[in-house]
C-alpha cells in the first residue's frame, strides 16, 4: 500500500515535469488554437523530436569510442567516419529540416480575408480599429475578438517605441515598429479566450502591457462587431461626471461629446474583461482604483491620476464606464 | 629646557584647546549681543568672505534680457511688502529697528552697492547666511528672481514717486483701515487684504499697465479659492504669491475669491501687444486648442478651458483674454522640471503641459489672449 502510493507521489511529479502546467492554457505556444499556431507548434515538435534523436546517437557514439573500442582507428577509418558522420550527414539532416521549415513558410504567408484589423501599440496599450469588408471602420482598444475560420489580415504599427504583438495561441510574434505597418496574418480554429501580450520591452509598465483576445463563432462575431460600432446608450450621473472632469479631452465614448483621441476609446469599455490593456479584472473597484492612482497601477502611463475626484463621482464614473457594454 | 613634540602631546594638546573652547561657550561669557557691532576687522573678513562667495557661485548664472517694463511691476510689487521692511525704499525711511540689528540691512533708498545682475540673482535666490537675508521663497522661480533683480538695477536712480507708483499704483498714500474704492462690500480688516491684491491686481482684478500680472476678473470663485488655498499652502510655488496668500485667513481667501470673480473681466482691446501677433501663429494656436497635438498626447485645450467645460465645472482656469505673456511663462513653468504645483486639478495640467512644446505653447498663449471673455 506504501509503497504504491509512493510510486503514485513518483509518477505524479514525473507527469508534472512532463506536462509542465505552463505549456497549456491562454497564453501558450504549445497550446495552439489557430493554423498559424499549430504550424509553429509542428514545427517546435519536429525539430525537439529530431534534435533529440541526434543527440541520443551522439551520446551513444561518445559511449561506443570510450568503453567499447579498445584499439585504435586506422587513419582511412577515421577519415571515412569523419567525412560522413562529421560532413556528409549533418548537411543532409539539416538540409531536410531547412526545407520542412521552409515549406511552412508559403502558408503562414498566404493572404487574409475580407477583414482586416489594425492594431496599433503605444506606451502601455493597444488601439485597435476593425475594418469590416464593406463597411465603417470600428473603433475600440485593448481587446480583439476574431471570427473562428477566418484568415484574419492584421495591419500592426506602433506610435512611440517599438512593440511587439504576441498572441501565442494564435500565431508567431511580430514587430510593431514606428513609421512601418507590418502584416500579420490569423486564421484562429478554435474558439475560446486568449492573451496577447507586448512582446518587446517598450518602457516602465512594458510587463503591464497585454490585451485580451476571444475567439467567436462567425455570426457571435458578427454580432459583436455590430453592438462594438453602436453609440453608448447609457445615461446617469456617472456619465454627467465623466464629462464635467474633462475625461472626454482624451477619452471617446460615442454618443456623448466625449471625442478624445489621445487615450483608449472607452465607447464599450463595460464588455471588456480587463481593464488598463489587461492587468486588471473590469470591476467597478478596479476602475475607481485605476481612475485615481494610475500612476501607480501602471508606472509611467500617459494617464494623470485623478485622486482629486470627489469619491462620489469617482465611483458614479466607474459605474457608468460599467455600463457601457 | 627644550619640550619635545610627540604625537601623543599635540593631541592631547588638541584635545585640550577643544575644552576650552567648549568651556568658553558653556561659561556665557561671549557677547551674542547685536549691541555694539563687530571688531573692523571681523566686519571686514565676513564681508570679503561674502563678497566672494558670491562672486564664485554666480559664475555660472546668465542673465535673460531684463528690460520688459512689467518686470519692474512685478519686482516692485514684491519688493514693497517682501523686502522694503528691513531695506527701505526710495522716499522711506529706514526704520531704526532694522538699522539697529547685526549686520543691518543695507538702506536701498540711498545706496545698493554696484553687484553685476547675476551675483543679485544669486543674493536674492538664496540669501546670505549668518545676515537675516532670507532665501527665495521658490528658489526654482527664476523668473520671478529675474523680476526682483531688474527693479533692483533700477532702484538706485529711482525718484520716489516712481517707486510709490510702481509699489502701490493707485493706492499709493492709502492710510490702513481706510475704505477701498470698489471694495465696500469688504470688513474693514478685508479691505486692507484687498488694497494689498490691488496695489498688483487692481481693485477691479484686471491687473496693471504693461500685462505685469495676470487678470484675475471674471475667474470663477471656485478656480481662485483653490488657487489662493494652493499659494498659501505652498502647493502652488511662488515667492510673490505665497507671502501675501499665507497672511490671508480661510475666510479672507474666500472673500477675496468672491470678490474678484465678481469683477466683469476685460475685453482684451486693453492687452493691445498680444494682439499684434502673426496672424499664423494665432491659426497655429486656434488649431491647438480645439484640437490638440494628439501625436504628442495633448488634448484640445478647449476641452476644459472652453466656455462649455468652464459651464460644466468651475475649478478650471479660464484663459480667454488673458494675458499672453502670463499664458506662456506659465506653461514654461509646467514644462520644466521642477512641478509648478497648483491646485487640486495641477497633475492633470502638470501632465498636459509636460508635453506641449515652447512653439504651440506660444501660439495657443497668443490665440487665447486675443479672444473675448466667454467665446465659445
Amino acid at each position: 500500500m506504501r509503497d504504491t502510493s509512493g510510486m503514485t507521489g513518483l509518477w505524479r511529479a514525473g507527469g508534472g515535469l512532463l506536462l509542465l502546467p505552463g505549456c497549456s492554457g491562454i497564453q501558450s505556444a504549445l497550446d495552439p488554437a489557430g493554423f498559424e499556431a499549430a504550424e509553429l507548434a509542428r514545427l517546435f515538435w519536429v525539430m525537439l523530436a529530431a534534435g533529440t534523436i541526434i543527440w541520443l546517437l551522439m551520446l551513444a557514439l561518445s559511449l561506443h569510442a570510450a568503453r567499447r573500442r579498445a584499439r585504435p582507428w586506422s587513419p582511412r577509418a577515421a577519415g571515412r567516419l569523419i567525412l560522413w558522420g562529421g560532413a556528409v550527414v549533418p548537411t543532409l539532416l539539416l538540409a531536410v529540416l531547412l526545407v520542412y521549415g521552409l515549406v511552412l513558410m508559403p502558408a503562414l504567408r498566404a493572404p487574409g480575408g475580407p477583414l482586416l484589423v489594425e492594431v496599433e501599440a503605444e506606451q502601455f496599450w493597444w488601439r485597435v480599429r476593425y475594418h469590416p469588408p464593406g463597411g465603417a471602420p470600428v473603433v475600440s482598444a485593448n481587446a480583439l475578438r476574431l471570427p473562428r475560420g477566418e484568415r484574419v489580415e492584421l495591419r500592426l504599427s506602433a506610435r512611440d517605441v517599438i512593440h511587439s504583438f504576441w498572441i501565442p495561441n494564435l500565431a508567431g510574434k511580430m514587430d510593431m515598429i514606428p513609421g512601418r505597418t507590418n502584416r500579420l496574418v490569423l486564421e484562429p480554429r478554435k474558439a475560446g479566450l486568449y492573451r496577447g501580450a507586448c512582446a518587446e520591452f517598450c518602457g516602465a509598465s512594458h510587463a503591464l502591457m497585454a490585451f485580451e483576445v476571444e475567439v467567436m463563432e462567425p455570426a457571435d462575431f458578427a454580432a459583436f462587431l455590430a453592438r462594438e460600432a453602436a453609440p453608448a446608450t447609457a445615461a446617469g450621473p456617472g456619465r454627467e461626471a465623466f464629462l464635467k472632469h474633462g475625461c472626454g479631452a482624451c477619452h471617446s465614448v460615442r454618443g456623448t461629446s466625449a471625442r478624445g483621441v489621445i487615450g483608449p476609446d472607452l465607447t464599450h469599455l463595460g464588455g471588456r474583461r480587463g481593464l488598463g490593456a489587461g492587468i486588471l479584472e473590469n470591476t467597478a473597484a478596479q476602475r475607481a482604483a485605476f481612475i485615481a492612482r494610475v500612476g501607480q497601477i501602471k508606472p509611467a502611463a500617459r494617464m494623470p491620476d485623478y485622486a482629486m475626484l470627489p469619491r462620489g463621482e469617482l465611483e458614479a464614473i466607474a459605474g457608468w464606464l460599467g455600463d457601457l457594454r | 629646557m627644550t619640550l619635545r613634540l610627540t604625537w601623543k602631546r599635540v593631541l592631547l594638546g588638541l584635545a585640550a584647546l577643544l575644552l576650552g573652547g567648549m568651556l568658553v561657550g558653556w561659561s556665557g561669557v561671549i557677547n551674542i549681543g547685536a549691541s555694539g557691532g563687530h571688531w573692523a576687522v571681523t566686519e571686514w573678513f565676513l564681508h570679503w568672505v561674502m563678497r566672494n562667495s558670491v562672486r564664485t557661485h554666480a559664475l555660472g548664472i546668465a542673465a535673460p534680457p531684463l528690460d520688459d517694463p512689467a518686470l519692474l511691476h512685478r519686482g516692485a510689487g514684491h519688493y514693497a511688502t517682501g523686502c522694503a521692511p528691513c531695506h527701505g525704499a526710495p522716499g522711506e525711511r529706514q526704520n531704526p529697528i532694522v538699522q539697529a540689528s547685526l549686520p543691518p540691512p543695507p538702506d536701498f533708498g540711498r545706496a545698493l552697492d554696484a553687484w553685476t545682475p547675476e551675483q543679485l540673482f544669486r543674493i536674492v535666490q538664496h540669501g546670505v547666511r549668518y545676515s537675516g537675508m532670507p532665501a527665495w521663497v521658490e528658489p526654482g522661480r527664476h523668473d520671478e528672481i529675474w523680476a526682483m533683480v531688474a527693479f533692483l538695477r533700477a532702484l538706485p536712480r529711482m525718484e520716489a514717486e516712481r517707486y510709490r507708483d510702481l509699489a502701490f499704483g493707485a493706492a499709493a498714500g492709502r492710510q490702513p483701515g481706510s475704505g477701498v474704492a470698489g471694495g465696500e462690500s469688504l470688513a474693514a480688516p478685508l479691505q486692507d487684504m484687498l488694497a494689498d491684491c490691488a496695489r498688483c491686481h487692481g481693485v477691479d482684478g484686471r491687473g496693471r499697465e504693461n500685462e505685469a500680472f495676470p487678470i484675475l476678473a471674471g475667474q470663477s470663485e471656485a478656480y481662485l479659492h483653490d488657487t489662493l488655498r494652493a499659494f498659501s499652502e505652498g502647493r502652488r510655488r511662488s515667492g510673490m504669491m505665497q507671502p501675501p496668500a499665507a497672511r490671508a485667513d480661510e475666510a479672507a481667501l474666500r472673500a477675496l475669491a468672491a470678490h474678484f470673480a465678481a469683477q466683469a473681466p476685460a475685453v482684451p482691446a486693453t492687452a493691445a501687444p498680444s494682439r499684434e501677433a502673426a496672424p499664423g501663429l494665432l491659426a497655429e494656436g486656434g488649431r491647438i486648442a480645439r484640437e490638440g497635438l494628439p501625436a504628442e498626447g495633448v488634448p484640445a485645450c478647449l476641452s476644459c478651458h472652453g466656455a462649455a467645460a468652464l459651464a460644466r465645472n468651475p475649478a478650471w482656469p479660464r484663459l480667454d483674454g488673458q494675458h499672453a505673456a502670463y499664458l506662456e511663462n506659465q506653461l514654461r513653468l509646467w514644462r520644466e522640471a521642477a512641478p509648478r504645483g497648483g491646485g487640486p486639478h495641477g497633475p492633470v495640467m502638470e501632465t498636459i503641459g509636460r508635453r506641449l512644446p515652447a512653439e504651440a505653447a506660444r501660439a495657443v498663449s497668443a490665440w487665447f489672449a486675443a479672444r473675448a471673455p466667454g467665446s465659445p
